[in-house]
């Protein structure tokens, strides 16, 4: 085992130490569910990723897959009794559908009209969860939906639903690494970069294309699900044109492509305007200000002002030894 | 690279300018103290002040109306302050802002929660209420909402209240009003296909059935733009007195066109007749001598009314409207439920507020009933060349 080998480990001990702590120390609610909320937030820009980070398809439709997830099961685990995770799997073929849905549109149309499709695709769902009154309770929204549970144990604190959510997060987290760097992710980025060169190697476009659009919808359902039966309540209004513009946010000050970035975008566009609050009235202009600064200075992404923070600092500390090992790492 | 920092700067100096004005005003000075009081515990009445805490619509969609929410209840506040606060404490209010969205009035409520709070005003929003519904009943503090849906009352929450007339309560007010102070024989009513609409339509069909007295309706859609067939079948029919049940654009449209068809009946008209938006859309000839159901005028000659309406005209130099009314009333009768229980224990202000009884407040006569609906009664307003002018308040029995 090399010695870089032993940090990293040692680094990830650490981290999951960290994770595993939280509510420990945190016995605030209201900062268990800024947290909470935040792993919800991880697991749809995780998705979105693949299609608009990756692939370079602007999708400005993720609150409909959300919106569509979420509703999804949160409607079978409600009217038909079933357990809420059988839901989140329905949300999940829900996604598989949405995938295609979208995916094949997208194969004709590019830039700009994609994303006025996929705008439209989400401002059609929310219409249908407002009026279809008598399925989705309508304007109202849907109450009581039952909270996940495991041999009956409910997940019903914000305590539980941290560690429940953490797994899943990780999981996301996991899946999305090992996507973007196997043969899926090279081919992604190179739809991105130059599409009539990858259609020259014999790659077929189609298919590639929907299967982003597939991953992006699969993620952003399953988001949809945790939110849903996290928050017992939901209403047609949240999933508006807004929210969709700020999962393409955290995205943006993550870093567009990289993993580690989704994560510090979420990170930063979930809990920032929290640790603004005490603002007042003035916390959405500072916040505001902050990112478009950030998108300024940091072009590549917040994740990656870190990354270079991260260099930076080894480097003053150990010398010329780490020339290599950074190297290494990139 | 020089655009780019002049952008920096700019942008820079604009978070500099914020950051000095949020200093400067000083209702925002309660926001700075909240961030720094959430670090401390979680129970209720710690300390030697008494928080409430308000969730308003501060950013998003309906800045305005969230301001005036948040200038009432400090108003309220400050009020109570003046006379020397509650149980020998200053009054503290932490205003958290939901932007009108759903998922963060959750985390307003459980942000003020855990700052301890004795009690929540707002959120505004019947949707918003249902949505923080579990987080207030589990961790028990009583909520005043200004949601006037009726399923609000379905909800058997013992923590959240309603400080503000619910919809049904509206309409049959209005049919109550027609047949009793205006005689008619027989009513009509137009109403708008949605949820409010059909609501108010069966709460006043209930009504005259009970009093026997003809009814008729008619119903139309959102966005509908003529309104012909249904006011000549209205004319037919002979009605001595009509209600529309409808939203603002709508109500405009059946102003033009029951005076255009010459339908001779009285109208009383849901709230919207009475709010500026819509008085901007008509002419002042064609809604002349209509009346309007509201939860506040302007011109009322109720005195906690006036004497509300001149106090805060004089501190903020802005009419008072409804939000500011509705939510003034939200914060006195929780001032007064703490000052009742005698204690900042969450359950017995629970309990002083459920007992709420005869309370006066600037949008009528608060008695909390099963349901924790605190108001029975609404304002008739008549309109006189373009302004609605008060004529009573009228109680359900």
């Amino acid at each position: 085992m090399t010695k870089s080998n032993i940090t990293k480990l040692a680094g990830i001990v650490l981290l999951s130490i960290f994770m595993l702590l939280v509510p420990v120390f945190v016995k605030n609610d209201y900062y268990m569910l800024v947290i909470n909320r935040l792993l919800i937030n991880i697991v749809i820009v995780l998705g979105l990723n693949f299609i608009t980070g990756l692939t370079g398809q602007m999708n400005l439709g993720t609150a409909g897959i959300f919106a569509l997830g979420a509703y999804t099961s949160a409607l079978l685990s409600k009217n038909l009794g079933i357990s809420p995770w059988l839901g989140m799997l329905a949300a999940v073929c829900m996604g598989l559908l949405i995938g295609v849905g979208l995916g094949f549109p997208s194969l004709r149309i590019k830039g700009v009209y994609l994303s006025l499709t996929t705008i439209g695709f989400a401002e059609v769902v929310r219409l249908l969860c407002a009026n279809l009154n008598d399925v989705t309770g309508g304007t109202q929204g849907l109450r009581q939906i039952p909270p996940f549970s495991v041999f009956g144990f409910k997940f019903n604190t914000q305590q539980s639903v941290y560690y429940l959510f953490l797994v899943i997060a990780l999981i996301a987290f996991f899946i999305a690494c090992r996507i973007t760097y196997s043969k899926w992710g090279r081919v992604f980025k190179s739809l991105r970069d130059n599409v009539e060169a990858v259609e020259m190697c014999g790659v077929n476009i189609a298919s590639v294309k929907i299967k982003a659009f597939t991953l992006a919808a699969v993620f952003g359902s399953i988001g949809g699900s945790m939110y849903a039966h996290y928050m017992g309540y939901m209403n047609p209004s949240t999933f508006n044109t807004d929210l969709s513009a700020n999962f393409v946010i955290m995205l943006m000050v993550g870093g567009i492509g990289s993993v580690v970035g989704n994560v510090v975008g979420a990170v930063i566009v979930t809990a920032l305007p929290e640790v603004l609050r005490f603002l007042g009235t003035y916390y959405q202009l500072v916040f505001a200000t902050i990112i478009v600064l950030g998108a300024i200075f940091l072009p590549n992404g917040w994740g990656d002002g870190i990354r270079r923070l991260y260099r930076w600092i080894r480097k003053k500390c150990v010398g010329q030894k780490t020339q290599e090992g950074g190297a290494e790492n990139e | 690279m020089k655009k780019t920092r002049l952008t920096a700067f700019v942008l820079a100096f604009c978070m500099a300018l914020s950051l000095a004005g949020c200093n400067g005003s000083p209702t925002d000075s309660s926001g700075a103290a909240s961030a720094q009081a959430s670090a401390g515990s979680g129970a209720a009445s710690s300390g030697d002040t008494i928080k409430i805490g308000l969730i308003a619509m501060l950013t998003g969609a309906n800045p305005l109306n969230g301001l005036r929410m948040q200038q009432a209840v400090q108003l309220a506040v400050d009020e109570y302050n003046d006379k020397g606060g509650l149980l020998g404490k200053k009054v503290q209010l932490l205003t958290e802002d939901d932007q009108t969205l759903q998922d963060m009035a959750v985390t307003c409520a459980n942000k003020l929660i855990s700052e301890g709070v004795v009690g929540i005003v707002g959120p505004h929003r019947s949707t918003n209420a249902m949505a923080i519904e579990q987080v207030v009943a589990s961790a028990g503090v009583p909520t005043l909402t200004g949601g006037t849906t009726p399923k609000i009352s379905q909800l058997n929450n013992k923590f959240l209240f309603r400080c503000r007339a619910s919809d049904a309560v509206f309409a049959e007010v209005a049919a109550q009003y027609a047949v009793e102070k205006l005689g008619a024989k027989k009513v009509g009513m137009f109403y708008n296909n949605d949820e409010f609409g059909t609501g108010g339509n069966e709460v006043a069909k209930a009504y005259c059935q009970k009093a026997g007295v003809e009814y008729v309706a008619e119903g139309h859609n959102t966005n509908d733009k003529d309104f012909t067939g249904q006011i000549m079948k209205m004319k037919n029919a002979k009605v001595d007195a009509v209600l529309i049940w409808t939203h603002d654009p709508e109500l405009a449209i059946h102003a033009r066109q029951i005076k255009d068809l010459g339908l001779n009946a009285k109208v009383i008209s849901s709230p919207g007749i009475t709010m500026p938006q819509v008085i901007e859309m008509c002419k002042p000839e064609q809604i002349e001598g209509w009346y309007g159901v509201t939860d506040f005028v302007s011109t009322s000659t109720v005195d906690v009314t006036k004497t509300f309406i001149k106090n805060f005209e004089a501190k903020y130099k802005v009419p008072a409207e409804l939000y500011s009314a509705s939510y003034y009333g939200a914060a006195v009768s929780l001032l007064e439920a703490i000052k009742t229980a005698g204690s900042t224990d969450r359950t017995k202000v629970r309990d002083a507020l459920a007992a709420t009884k005869d309370l006066q407040v600037p949008v009528g006569t608060m008695t909390t009933d099963s349901t924790n609906d605190m108001v029975h009664e609404v304002h008739v307003a008549k309109m006189v060349n373009a302004e609605p002018v008060y004529q009573e308040t009228v109680k359900l029995q």
